[in-house]
């Protein structure tokens, strides 16, 4: 160290030199500092204030018998766990004040004389399963029921057998790699862009329908119940993301008593004012995966071409979470257009729009969105911004995720008698590249993954529970309350050249925090805080297409 | 790997003492310490069996003690709950000036909110009394890093407690 301090130094060593624990030269060059800075000994006398005072938390000690309490009462829940295995473990009665809609909504009153307490259960079950298989029957592209089967394991491999003997198809998912196996024997391999519930931790987090955390209010759904005697039943009716009317979509879960695991998975779906049943599976799971070789398929693979892709154009969206979805209603022709008038808004349904994707098919909801928005949603296009793109319209689109996009857009603008042009663009992209610096993370805590985030006028409250890092930054980043440097045109980039397993931007993390009316650089600053990421901005010149609207 | 309950036991005999003291550092509770105790172990059975490898049980727990015990302080602050008098009388620091407890949970709550590392590091510092050089080695940071989080940290404290003493006058 210099013999002149620089105001670094004196921050730095200010706690020490209060505590009497610097030696002599670095104690000397401090009260230099001092004599050259006497407007700095004000802050001096505030830390040494708050020292006095914290140092009188550090003198006390808990009461005597407290640890002794303590232990027995852990070393009671210990011995109570069900199975060999750890599981969920009951709470304290008083823990963490579990809100009172969450305790009659899910009887997490650990009471076993309550019925509720089966679903207690039901999560510590949950939480020794080291494989899942359903057995049933989907609603197929027709309307007509088709044989399903789907066996997932704890990385997240599958293998699901749609339809029975000779037009039986057969899909095993491993890693990145995708088998899909014809009816007619022929063998195809794709890599899989996106999965949804990453492994069997993913799927159960689902199945749980609740995650364990009870500080977070339930905010996507709605439970019911019913004791059937052997069973208890669990009715679960999904909100519009829009809003906080009902969704088109519910799910009934029978949980058996005695093994407190469920037994039965059915999703039913509201069309054209109807509900139809989309699928019934039996849940069971196998104490024994099966081998390696079941999630093996013989044979020479050949790629997946276009035409192939439409034609297997569900297989390449089975993932592990979809013995929770395992299939939706397929609209005719592939693709259904429903434009609501303004007084057949349900009620608590506001502005915006929302897009489901999963079972094959793409389900967006816009209510008074802009004919912009809209086809960038439908075709991943920006839209030149003329006065036929700011037009507000509501619309229900369902169509087979695998339709060109040309095919997507199509019937929606001759519906309003409008054609597009693709149009050459030059235009500035800005690349937000975040880096990692060494500062160390505290890795999640939970097993299962939770997120929320609530606007209110005082700011955004997130809630994230082991969520990877790179997530948690995008979401901060895009809840900013000013979006003044971040384009549609912009991307983010999380750098990372190193061991792929050693990615930082991967880790689970959980954050619980409420951030005040908050800009871009203050949410960067926020994130270089909490986790250690610095953020380069890079500019570069670009060209590329947009859709132009035109009247036809 | 099969879960060994006496494991647990193991880590509670050697460092149960600690992370108690650690616990009521920050929430002079009996109850809530009991609930963040028994919350911390659980989740050190629940890794362990699960087979995760801990490579420091002692600074892990600690930390998993300090970020309980700061959770639930946020969560009390949410639910503006006073200061009970229960509180009070289960506290029994002898403290020197009938404020100074008041002002004591003021910095609790303060401290609870901030960055994890900053938490941690002022927790460890100022009610621990623990050296930069042990919380560099509980935290896997340098000496320097963890000045600099300290420092923070007070500059924080300092500045909140600053804010709420006006607003207490007005």
């Amino acid at each position: 160290m210099s013999d002149a301090l620089t105001r670094t130094d004196f921050e730095n060593l200010m706690d020490e030199y209060l505590r009497g624990e610097l030696s002599a030269t670095p104690k000397t060059a401090f009260e230099q500092y001092l004599e050259l800075h006497p407007e700095d000994r004000g802050e001096l006398d505030e830390v040494r204030s708050i020292l006095a005072i914290t140092a009188e938390a550090a003198d006390c000690h808990p009461p005597e018998d407290l640890l002794q309490r303590a232990r027995a009462g852990l070393a009671h829940q210990l011995r109570s766990t069900s199975t060999g295995k750890t599981g969920w473990f009951k709470r304290p009665a008083f823990a963490w004040s579990l809100a009172a809609s969450i305790l009659l909504v899910f009887g997490l009153a650990l009471w076993p004389t309550d019925s509720s307490f089966v679903y207690a259960r039901l999560i510590e079950s949950l939480n020794n399963v080291e494989s899942v298989k359903v057995e049933g029957w989907i609603r197929g592209e027709n309307g007509a029921t088709v044989p399903y089967c789907q066996w997932v394991i704890a990385d997240g491999t599958l293998r699901a057998e749609i339809g029975e003997g000779d037009n039986q198809r057969v899909v095993v998912l491993k890693g990145n790699n995708r088998l899909i196996r014809d009816s007619d024997g022929k063998l195809y391999h794709d890599k899989p862009k996106v999965r949804w519930a990453e492994n069997l931790d993913g799927v159960l987090t689902i199945l749980q329908a609740a995650h364990q955390n009870p500080q977070v209010p339930l905010r996507s759904f709605e439970f019911s119940k019913q004791d059937l005697g052997d069973v208890i039943r669990y009715i679960r009716r999904d909100f519009a993301s829009l809003g906080r009317g009902p969704s088109n979509r519910k799910w009934v879960m029978e949980v058996d008593k005695q093994t407190a695991l469920p037994t039965l998975l059915q999703l039913h779906q509201e069309v054209d004012g109807h509900w139809i049943q989309i699928s019934d599976l039996r849940f069971s799971a196998p104490s024994a995966p099966p081998s390696d070789d079941f999630f093996h398929l013989d044979g020479d693979a050949a790629s997946l071409n276009d035409q192939d892709r439409q034609h297997f154009w569900f297989e390449l969206y089975i993932a592990p979470g979809s013995l929770f979805l395992p299939a939706l209603h397929v609209p005719d022709g592939g693709l259904q257009l429903h434009w609501p008038k303004v007084e057949d808004v349900p009620a608590g349904i506001s502005g915006g729009n929302s897009s489901l994707v999963a079972a094959g098919i793409s389900s967006h909801e816009f209510r008074e969105c802009t004919l912009k928005v809209i086809a960038k949603e439908l075709t991943g296009y920006n839209v030149v911004a003329n006065d036929l793109a700011q037009q507000p319209v509501s619309l229900l689109f369902d169509a087979k995720t695998i339709l060109p996009w040309q095919e997507k857009l199509a019937p929606v603008l001759e519906h309003l008698a409008l054609a597009y042009e693709m149009v050459p663009i030059k235009q500035t992209q800005r690349k937000y590249i975040f880096h990692k610096d060494e500062q160390a993370i505290q890795t999640t805590l939970h097993r299962f993954s939770s997120s929320s985030v609530t606007a209110k006028s005082s700011g955004y409250t997130y809630h994230f529970e082991k969520v990877e890092l790179q997530r948690v930054a995008r979401t901060l980043l895009d809840n900013c309350a000013h979006q003044d440097f971040f384009t549609e045109n912009d991307v983010i980039e999380f750098a990372w050249d190193g061991a792929p397993e050693a990615n930082p931007f991967l880790l689970f993390v959980d954050l619980d925090c409420e951030i005040p009316q908050a800009t871009f650089e203050t949410n960067v600053e926020f994130l270089k805080e909490h986790f250690g990421l610095t953020m380069t901005m890079e500019e570069t010149q670009t060209e590329t297409m947009e859709i132009k609207l035109v009247r036809m | 790997m099969p879960p060994k309950a006496q494991s647990t036991d193991h880590v509670m005999d050697r460092h149960g003492p600690l992370v108690m003291k650690i616990i009521w550092s920050l929430v002079p509770s009996l109850d809530d310490a009991q609930d963040i105790f028994q919350d911390t172990f659980l989740q050190h059975h629940l890794a362990f069996t699960q087979g995760r490898t801990i490579h420091n049980p002692k600074a892990w727990l600690c930390q998993t003690a300090r970020n309980a015990a700061f959770k639930l302080r946020r969560l009390r602050q949410k639910q503006a709950a006073a200061v009970p008098d229960e509180m009070l009388h289960q506290h029994p620091a002898k403290t020197t000036h009938p404020d100074h407890f008041l002002m004591l949970e003021k910095i609790r709550d303060i401290a609870s909110t901030l960055p994890h590392q900053q938490a941690q590091v002022f927790a460890m510092r100022n009610f621990e009394q623990l050296s930069f050089a042990e919380i560099a080695k509980q935290l896997d940071c340098t000496e320097e890093a963890a000045r600099a989080s300290g420092y923070k940290a007070m500059k924080k404290i300092r500045s909140l407690i600053s804010d709420r003493q006006e607003d207490s006058h007005v």
